[in-house]
């Protein structure tokens, strides 16, 4: 079975899951792009700190959010890989051939990983505390500026909606299909590529026919629900920001003006 | 070909905390041709327990002999056993892929490396069976009916001659019509084909029609297991799974109660008016 | 009685390419003539196979299609009326059969409130109307829930939840036991008879007798015609017709006919298992 951490609420009652969603994707957005101005190490175990208060907090069982890890190591690893051989500035540490690893490679690729790896448990508790509907409310506030240029706020929302409903459905659609054709014999481990990718075919096209049939579906029950788009639609949950929302703001601050005052004192003190 | 399920258990999610017992020491033999039914409701572990039969899940704590042979002791033997136990999914039209309908029943014959020649003869004769005429062979099987892709799918199981048919839920979804159609095709097939049939359903009246023996599954265990005089008797144990008795067997019972002398087991309409036909006419 | 739905002469066409001749379309016909009349407040089931209009006649119900020819009212409002589409449609809700694909939201009480909201309804009107309506079906512990979870019967009575929010009149449910098993078709039957006791029109169409013979009256469509109509009692006494149109009898009936036709004395409309036994036994 497929497991995709991104798009999977975890419910559970805390101070996170309680925030708004728009406050949350803010402070997200916030963090990660403060993560891209980081550039000395204590700044990172500063950041590695304000996650695991996060995570501690928001009660997600720390598992999960390692696999949303899992899922994208490669990135991870290629990325690393990409730093540390590409790099050529700095104190040779290495060279075999035309390979040469710097002191500086080293530390970016570091750098790079500590980054991404954060990045993606943070955007992993964005998701994982956040119901996909009120991710997509907030999401859709937050496009609405866009709209007078054209920007199909809405529709956008609805479709990223739709999309995280039927994911769960569709993984278990494949699931099924895929025992049944291999109870017809099918084989979808060995052989090479063009025979792999063959072998999907037995596959795919029902998943397609099905999701057509879905959506023709879909669109009908939806049709029959008096749906038309935005117009003169209200919302069950009106979003508001509370109290707690600018205490999680003041938090994020905090940490901010911790990571500054670090990467201030490191070039001063001359830490990477 | 006999089947054997010795203390078979499955636990799902194992060590998770979703973990679920799907199969609790289950023990079935069913012989050579029987005509068998799989009673249960959704959960209960039927699909669990068909899936092991062609070892699409490996048996993790007890043994499936067919034949003689341990199935998912040997890797190697996984073709050799998923084309001598069919199994037809719950809604089969749903993996239809090829072009035509000649096509996507072969699918499963030319996996298994037979000869053109074979699978074509293969072919036709699992077509005839589920009642599809040859013109139509060539047909995309997307713009059958409901009912005749179906049955379709179904001929993409018969066509890798298996010696043992379990279909889930055959008749889930059709009209009366569709599913008298299916129902009488399963049955020559278990004739002309000699085939042994595990038919799984929650219909008690399409059961009732057809099979020699009953089990019915509830919480991974086997909770009844007889003819099906003997279950459509169990009126409260069947009432205590949630599941039903046929509405003659009801009948039957209150008539019972009243004082009526009419026998056990009794569980169609044709059976019961002859049997009150008697008693009435005794007056 | 009040009627809420009506319908004259309604014919429904549609195209079909010929087969081998890509430029040749056939017109055929849905509905072909079809007049019914539902009371407010009255519990119809409609019976027929696959192919024999029931399933377009409910779709006409909720304007998701309009008549080739013929009229229809909900409501007194006639459903040619382009400008109160919506008022119909907010006051007719439908069920589909497959329970998966009529949920839009990933959590439940998102999508009960979808109705709602597309109605325009005040947040907090909506609130009420989703908590009593998840209480009506019975879900009300599984509101904040992502429906995947759920078991089909229980997706079934989110999905009819969805429909109570918006307040409708009459709820239309094409076949929405079918995919169910024994189970989850008995909790949708439970719940389709509490709403119809309190006050809601019902149109239910099925393929099960037994769900069938629950109801106040049954339609029962071939080819695009109403070839039967009656109480429960009336439509299953005519156990051959049914029969040739390959319909099913519940078992009940059909031991009763049995008996009959081998002299015995029973009067008509036995439906249930206790009034058979009551009429056996009083033969003795």
């Amino acid at each position: 079975m497929l497991k995709v951490t991104i798009g999977q609420y975890y419910h559970a009652d805390s101070f996170i899951h309680k925030l708004d969603a728009r406050m949350k994707l803010l402070c997200t957005i916030i963090f990660i792009t403060v993560l891209f101005f980081v550039g000395n190490f204590l700044g990172y175990a500063l950041a590695a700190l304000y996650l695991a208060i996060v995570i501690k907090i928001s009660k997600v069982p720390p598992r999960f959010l390692f696999r949303g890890l899992r899922a994208i190591f490669f990135i991870i690893i290629f990325t690393t890989f990409l730093n540390i051989f590409f790099t050529q500035v700095g104190n040779v540490v290495l060279e075999i051939g035309f390979i040469r690893i710097t002191d500086v490679g080293l530390v970016n690729a570091a750098r790079m990983g500590t980054r991404l790896v954060m990045l993606i448990i943070g955007s992993s508790i964005l998701t994982l505390t956040t119901t996909p509907i009120q991710l997509t409310d907030a999401i859709e506030f937050g496009l609405k500026p866009f709209k007078k240029i054209g920007v199909p706020a809405h529709e956008i929302a609805m479709m990223m909606t739709i999309a995280l409903r039927f994911i769960p459905t569709l993984v278990e659609e494949m699931d099924k299909i895929m025992k049944a054709q291999m109870a017809r014999g099918a084989d979808f481990d060995t052989g090479g590529i063009i025979k792999k990718a063959r072998s999907l075919v037995p596959l795919l096209v029902p998943l397609f026919i099905s999701s057509f049939r879905r959506a023709d579906d879909l669109a009908l029950a939806m049709e029959a629900r008096c749906y038309r788009g935005d117009i003169g639609r209200t919302r069950m949950k009106q979003m508001k920001l509370k109290t707690r929302d600018f205490q999680a703001l003041g938090f994020l601050a905090l940490f901010i003006a911790f990571v500054v005052a670090l990467e201030y004192l490191a070039n001063i003190w001359g830490i990477w | 070909m006999s089947i054997k399920i010795e203390n078979l258990t499955h636990i799902y999610s194992k060590g998770s905390p979703f973990e679920k017992k799907a199969l609790d020491n289950v023990n079935i033999t069913i012989e050579k041709g029987e005509f068998i039914g799989l009673i249960g409701h959704t959960g209960s572990g039927k699909s669990t327990l068909i899936q092991h039969l062609n070892v699409l899940l490996r048996p993790e704590t007890g043994s499936i002999i067919i034949d003689g042979e341990n199935i998912g002791a040997d890797k190697s033997r996984l073709k050799a056993i998923r084309s001598k136990v069919g199994l037809v999914f719950q809604y089969p039209e749903h993996q239809l892929f090829e072009m035509t309908i000649f096509k996507d029943v072969a699918f499963g014959p030319s996996n298994m490396g037979i000869s053109a020649e074979e699978t074509k003869k293969r072919v036709e004769d699992a077509l005839e069976i589920v009642g599809i005429s040859p013109d139509i062979y060539e047909k995309s099987p997307f713009e059958l009916s409901g009912g005749q892709k179906r049955r379709v799918a179904i001929a993409g199981v018969l066509a890798m001659k298996p010696e043992v048919l379990v279909l889930d839920e055959p008749t889930a979804g059709l009209d009366p019509r569709g599913r008298d159609e299916i129902l009488g095709r399963i049955k020559d097939m278990h004739e002309k084909l000699n085939l042994t049939v595990i038919l799984v359903s929650h219909s008690m009246e399409d059961i009732a029609r057809l099979v020699d023996r009953i089990f019915v599954i509830n919480h991974g265990k086997i909770a009844l297991s007889g003819k099906p005089a003997e279950i459509f008797a169990q009126i409260e144990a069947l009432e205590e799974i949630g599941l039903a008795s046929t509405q003659t067997a009801y009948v039957a019972k209150s008539l019972q109660e009243a004082g009526f002398m009419l026998p056990d087991g009794i569980y169609t309409p044709e059976h019961i008016v002859e049997e009150i036909l008697k008693e009435v006419n005794k007056c | 009685m009040e009627h809420i739905v009506k319908t004259e002469n309604l014919v429904f066409e549609y195209r079909v390419a010929i087969e081998g001749d890509e430029s040749a379309i056939e017109t055929k016909a849905a509905l072909n003539g079809v007049d019914i009349t539902v009371s407010k407040g009255e519990f119809v089931a409609v019976l027929g196979h696959n192919g024999s209009g029931k399933s377009t006649l409910a779709k006409h119900i909720n304007c998701l299609l309009s008549p080739t020819s013929g009229g229809m009212w909900v409501k007194g409002i006639s459903v040619t009326d382009d400008e109160q589409l919506w008022d119909i449609r907010s006051s007719v809700g439908m069920v589909f059969q497959n329970p998966d694909n009529q949920i839009i939201a990933t959590i439940v009480e998102e999508d009960v409130a979808f109705g709602p909201e597309n109605l325009g309804v005040m947040p907090a009107e909506i609130r009420q109307r989703v908590d009593d309506a998840l209480l009506s079906v019975g879900m009300e512990k599984y509101a904040e829930n992502p429906p995947h979870h759920l078991s089909g019967g229980q997706k079934q009575r989110v999905a009819i939840a969805g429909i109570l929010a918006m307040r409708p009149d009459i709820i239309v449910l094409d076949e929405p036991t079918a995919m169910l098993d024994p189970i989850g078709r008995r909790e949708v039957m439970r719940v389709v008879k509490k709403l119809n006791s309190e006050g809601i029109t019902i149109i239910f169409i099925t393929h099960y007798m037994d769900e069938a013979a629950q109801a106040d009256r049954i339609i029962v469509m071939e080819e695009g015609k109403v070839v039967m109509e009656g109480t429960p009692a009336m439509v299953f006494e005519q156990i051959e017709p049914l029969k040739a149109i390959g319909l099913d009898v519940p078992q009940v009936a059909e031991i009763a006919d049995g008996l009959r036709r081998a002299g015995v004395a029973l009067p008509q409309g036995i439906l249930s298992v206790e009034h058979l036994v009551e009429e056996i036994c009083r033969l003795k």
